[in-house]
C-alpha cells in the first residue's frame, strides 16, 4: 500500500506555509535561540478561539489546516501528533502558579491546557474528527513514531487519510532550563560549537496530510519510517541499508542528517548517497526533539520542486531529478530515526 | 503476520497492592487502598484522600537496587514491568525483536514541581537532577534499556487513555511484523500538579469516590504502573507460555467535543466501544464484564453511561468501577485495568465497586457491590477516556 503526501503545513524559524517559496529561505542568523516566524492566525482561526490558545496550539491548529487546505480536504479521518515537550507554556504557567500561590486559589485554565495531547485534542475540535487520535511523546523520535503510527494505519487499510505532524515550542523557561542542562550551544557551556547551527535552540511545526491515494498536490511517497535505539553506529548503519534495500534501493539521491555540525558522524550521508553529503536541515530550524518533522518537509519539498534551498551552507550537487531522499535524526546519539520520501 | 494477539503475563503496582495476588486480595476482601497520603508533600494532605503506593521512594528503589533520586514515575514503572518481564521466559539466544511502549500523562513531573520551588524565584536556581527526568519519554527509556527490550521504544501520552492506546499500538505492531513480543502498559505517580489542577476544576472528591452513583461529586487521585506482556500465539507457542487471554478488540476515537468534558450522549465513548466490538466480532450480549472508566465526576459517568446504554440497552453486562480501589492513576489506569480484566477472564471472577447506594438518575445501569467468583467470564470491554476527548476501548477474550 503506497502512502503519499498530500499537503503539508509548517511554521518554522525560517519561514511558514505561504510566506516565499521554501528554496529561497535564509538560514536564520540568531546567536543562541530560533523562533518561529508565526503567521497571522487569524486568517486559520476564529478570533474568539486564538484568545483561549497559547502559542504551541495555535501553531499546531494552523499549520494542520496549512496541510489540509494545500489537499483540499476539509477534515482528515484520523490525527495523530509527536511532541516530546508538549504544551510547555501552560505546564509552566501552572507551576509557577502552583509555587507563588502554594497550592491555592488557582485558576484550571492552564491546566487544561497542559496536557500533551491538547494539541492533537484541539487539532481534532477544528477539523472536526471524531476518528483516531493519538499523541506520542517519546523524545527524539516523538514526531517518527507518530508517522510510523500513520505509515501502519494507512497499510492496515483502516483509514484512507490520516493528519501526522511534529511540534515543540520552546519558552523562555524550557530554553533557560534547556540550556543549563547542556542542549545547546552556547556560552554557558564550554566547546567551540559558538559557529554551530545546527546546536541551536529551535521549535517549530509541520504538518502533513497523508493519504492511500495520489493527488495532484502530492509532494511525495512516503517509502518507510523507522527508529533505531540504544544501538551502535553500525547498527544505524545496517538498519538504513536494509531499509534501502527493501525498497529496491542501493543508494539515494540525497541525504538530509539532523546530526550537529556538518559531519557525517555516523556516516550515512558518505555510505547511501549519491551525492556524498548530507543537507543539515537543522540550520534552518534549530535543535527541537520533532525536528524531523521539518526535515521530512525538507525532502518533500525537494523532490516536489526539484530544487534544494538555496541558502545551504554546504555545497551539494543535486541530479536534475531527485528520486530519493534518506532522511536520518539523531539527538546525542540514544535514538535514531529514518525516513524514506520517494518521488511520486 | 498474526490475527491474534495474546496477554501472557501481567505486572501491576497501585494502591491495592504491589503485585497481582495483593492487588486481588484488596478486591477480596473489599479493602480500598484510598485514603490520607504518605507520602505526596501537599497542603491539601489532611483534605483528599489518595490512592497513593503504599512504598516511599527509598523503599521503591531499595527494592531493585536503583536511584531514589529518579522520579516516582520511573520507580513505579519499573516496578510494574520488571514484574511482567519477569514473566517471560529466557530468551538467552532467541532472536525475538522486542519493544517497550508506556503510557504516561505527566511523566516526571512529581520531581519538576521540587525544582521549581526554587527556579520560579530564580532562573538559575533549582537542582538540575530533579528536572533532567520531566519528559514522559525519561521512564519509559530507563526501563526499557534497564529490561533490554530496545528493538522499540515509544510512550503515548493521550491523558487517561494514555496506557490503553500503548497495549493497542503493541498489539499492532505484533500483527505487522514489526516485533515479537512487547511489554505495553503505563505509569503515572501522584503529583501536586495533578491533584491541583483537577482541584482547581472541582472534580476531586474530599471522600471516598462513588463512581456510577447518583451520589458521586469527583474522583480521588491514585498513582500506580502496569504493563502487559503481548505476543502472538505462535511466539507463546515456541516460548511454551500459557495466556491470560486474548485482546480480541480495540478502537480509538475522539469525542471531539471540548477539552476537558465529554458529550452529553458519550459519542466518542459509544464509537470506541462500538468498533471495538466490531473488531472483535463479539455481540454486546457476549460481553460478560466491563470495567468502566468511571471516574466518578458527574460529566464522565453520565457520558459513558449513556454510551453504555446505547449499545448494551436492555440487557446489561455485569459493570464496576474499580477506581473506587485504586482512584484514578491517570496514564496508568487503561493497563491497570487492562490487567484486572485478564484477571477477571483468567480466574472467572468480577471486582466490585467499593461504595454504590443509589442508582443515576436516567440511566439503568448498576455496578456489582461484591468481588464475584466461579464465574464464566469470556470477553471483558475495558474503557479508558481522557481530557481531550481522547477514548480508547480494549476487549479481552478467553483462548479456547
Amino acid at each position: 500500500m503506497a502512502v503519499y503526501i498530500n499537503g503539508l503545513g509548517i511554521i518554522s524559524p525560517s519561514g511558514f506555509s505561504g510566506s516565499e517559496t521554501f528554496s529561497d529561505w535564509e538560514i536564520p542568523q540568531v546567536d543562541s535561540r530560533m523562533k518561529c516566524i508565526e503567521p497571522e492566525y487569524g486568517s486559520f482561526i476564529e478570533v474568539k478561539a486564538i484568545r483561549r490558545m497559547s502559542r504551541i496550539i495555535k501553531m499546531g491548529v494552523s499549520s494542520s489546516l496549512m496541510a489540509l487546505k494545500e489537499a483540499k480536504v476539509e477534515s482528515p479521518e484520523a490525527v495523530i501528533v509527536g511532541t516530546a515537550l508538549g504544551c510547555l507554556e501552560d505546564t509552566v504557567s501552572f507551576l509557577n502558579k502552583l509555587v507563588i500561590n502554594k497550592e491555592e486559589l488557582l485558576n484550571p485554565t492552564a491546566f487544561i491546557h497542559s496536557t500533551h495531547n491538547t494539541i492533537a485534542s484541539q487539532i481534532a475540535l477544528n477539523v472536526k474528527c471524531m476518528g483516531y487520535n493519538s499523541t506520542y511523546v517519546h523524545r527524539n523520535i516523538s514526531f517518527e513514531t507518530a508517522l510510523l503510527d500513520a505509515f501502519l494505519m494507512l497499510n492496515e487499510k483502516s483509514v484512507g487519510t490520516v493528519l501526522v505532524g511534529g511540534i515543540d515550542e520552546l519558552t523562555d523557561e524550557s530554553f533557560v532550563i534547556l540550556q543549563r542542562l547542556g542542549y545547546y550551544a552556547n556560552k554557558l557551556n564550554s566547546g567551540n560549537r559558538d559557529d554551530d547551527r545546527s546546536m541551536t535552540a529551535g521549535e517549530g511545526s509541520a504538518f502533513f496530510f497523508l493519504s492511500n491515494e495520489i493527488m495532484e498536490t502530492s509532494y511525495a511517497r512516503l517509502a518507510d519510517v523507522c527508529s533505531v535505539s540504544f544501538s551502535s553506529k553500525e547498527k544505524v548503519l545496517e538498519t538504513a541499508k536494509r531499509m534501502l534495500n527493501e525498497n529496491g534501493l542501493d543508494k539515494v539521491d540525497l541525504v538530509l542528517s539532523g546530526s550537529p555540525g556538518s559531519t557525517d558522524p555516523y556516516g550515512i550521508a558518505s555510505a547511501f548517497s549519491k551525492a556524498q553529503a548530507a543537507i543539515h536541515f537543522k540550520e534552518f530550524c534549530g535543535e527541537y526533539p520533532t525536528a524531523g518533522a521539518f526535515g521530512m518537509y525538507v525532502g518533500a519539498s525537494i523532490l516536489q520542486q526539484k530544487k534544494l534551498p538555496a541558502n545551504l551552507n554546504a555545497v551539494i550537487s543535486m541530479p536534475a531529478e531527485p528520486r530519493h531522499i534518506l532522511i536520518h535524526n539523531n539527538f546525542r546519539e540514544v535514538h535514531h530515526s529514518l525516513i524514506l520520501l520517494s518521488a511520486c | 503476520m498474526t490475527d491474534t494477539v495474546l496477554l501472557t503475563g501481567l505486572g501491576i503496582i497501585s494502591a491495592i497492592g504491589t503485585n497481582v495476588p495483593e492487588s486481588i486480595d484488596s478486591f477480596r476482601k473489599h479493602r480500598s487502598g484510598i485514603g490520607p497520603c504518605r507520602y505526596l508533600g501537599t497542603i491539601h494532605k489532611n483534605i483528599f484522600p489518595l490512592g497513593e503506593v503504599k512504598l516511599s521512594n527509598k523503599e521503591l528503589a531499595v527494592m531493585h537496587d536503583i536511584d531514589p533520586g529518579l522520579s516516582r514515575t520511573i520507580l513505579l514503572s519499573y516496578h510494574a514491568a520488571k514484574a511482567a518481564f519477569d514473566t517471560i521466559p529466557d530468551l538467552a539466544g532467541l532472536d525475538y525483536k522486542k519493544g517497550f511502549i508506556s503510557g504516561s500523562s505527566v511523566g516526571g513531573m512529581d520531581r519538576t514541581e521540587l525544582f521549581f520551588e526554587d527556579f520560579t524565584k530564580d532562573k538559575f536556581s533549582g537542582d538540575l537532577h530533579d528536572v533532567m527526568n520531566h519528559d514522559c519519554g525519561k521512564p519509559t527509556d530507563f526501563v526499557a534499556e534497564k529490561l533490554g527490550f530496545t528493538d522499540f521504544v515509544s510512550t503515548l501520552s493521550t491523558a487517561c487513555s494514555s496506557s490503553a492506546n500503548s497495549i493497542m499500538l503493541g498489539s499492532r505492531l505484533i500483527k505487522a511484523g514489526k516485533l515479537d513480543i512487547v511489554i505495553a502498559g503505563g505509569v503515572d505517580s501522584l503529583t501536586k500538579f495533578t491533584l491541583n489542577g483537577f482541584n482547581s476544576l472541582m472534580i476531586v472528591d474530599k471522600e471516598q469516590c462513588r463512581p456510577l452513583d447518583e451520589s458521586r461529586v469527583g474522583l480521588n487521585l491514585g498513582e500506580g504502573a502496569a504493563y502487559v506482556v503481548l505476543m502472538s500465539d505462535k511466539v507463546a507457542g515456541d516460548l511454551a507460555v500459557s495466556p491470560y487471554c486474548s485482546l480480541s478488540g480495540y478502537a480509538n476515537s475522539n469525542d471531539s467535543f471540548h477539552q476537558t468534558a465529554l458529550s452529553n450522549e458519550g459519542n466518542g465513548p459509544f464509537l470506541a466501544m462500538e468498533a471495538a466490538l466490531r473488531m472483535s466480532k463479539l455481540t454486546p450480549g457476549q460481553i460478560d464484564y466491563i470495567n468502566m472508566h468511571g471516574t466518578g465526576t458527574q460529566n464522565n459517568d453520565m457520558a459513558e453511561g449513556k454510551a453504555v446504554e446505547r449499545i448494551f440497552h436492555p440487557d446489561y453486562p455485569k459493570l464496576s468501577s474499580t477506581k473506587s480501589f485504586t482512584g484514578h492513576t491517570l496514564g496508568a489506569s487503561g493497563a491497570v485495568e487492562a490487567v484486572f480484566s485478564a484477571i477477571a477472564i483468567k480466574d472467572g471472577v468480577v471486582f466490585p465497586n467499593f461504595k454504590y447506594e443509589n442508582q443515576m438518575s436516567d440511566l439503568n445501569i448498576v455496578p456489582v457491590t461484591k468481588f464475584t467468583e466461579n464465574l464464566k467470564i469470556e470477553n471483558v470491554l475495558s474503557n479508558s477516556f481522557g481530557f481531550g476527548g481522547n477514548c480508547t476501548s480494549l476487549i479481552f477474550s478467553k483462548v479456547n
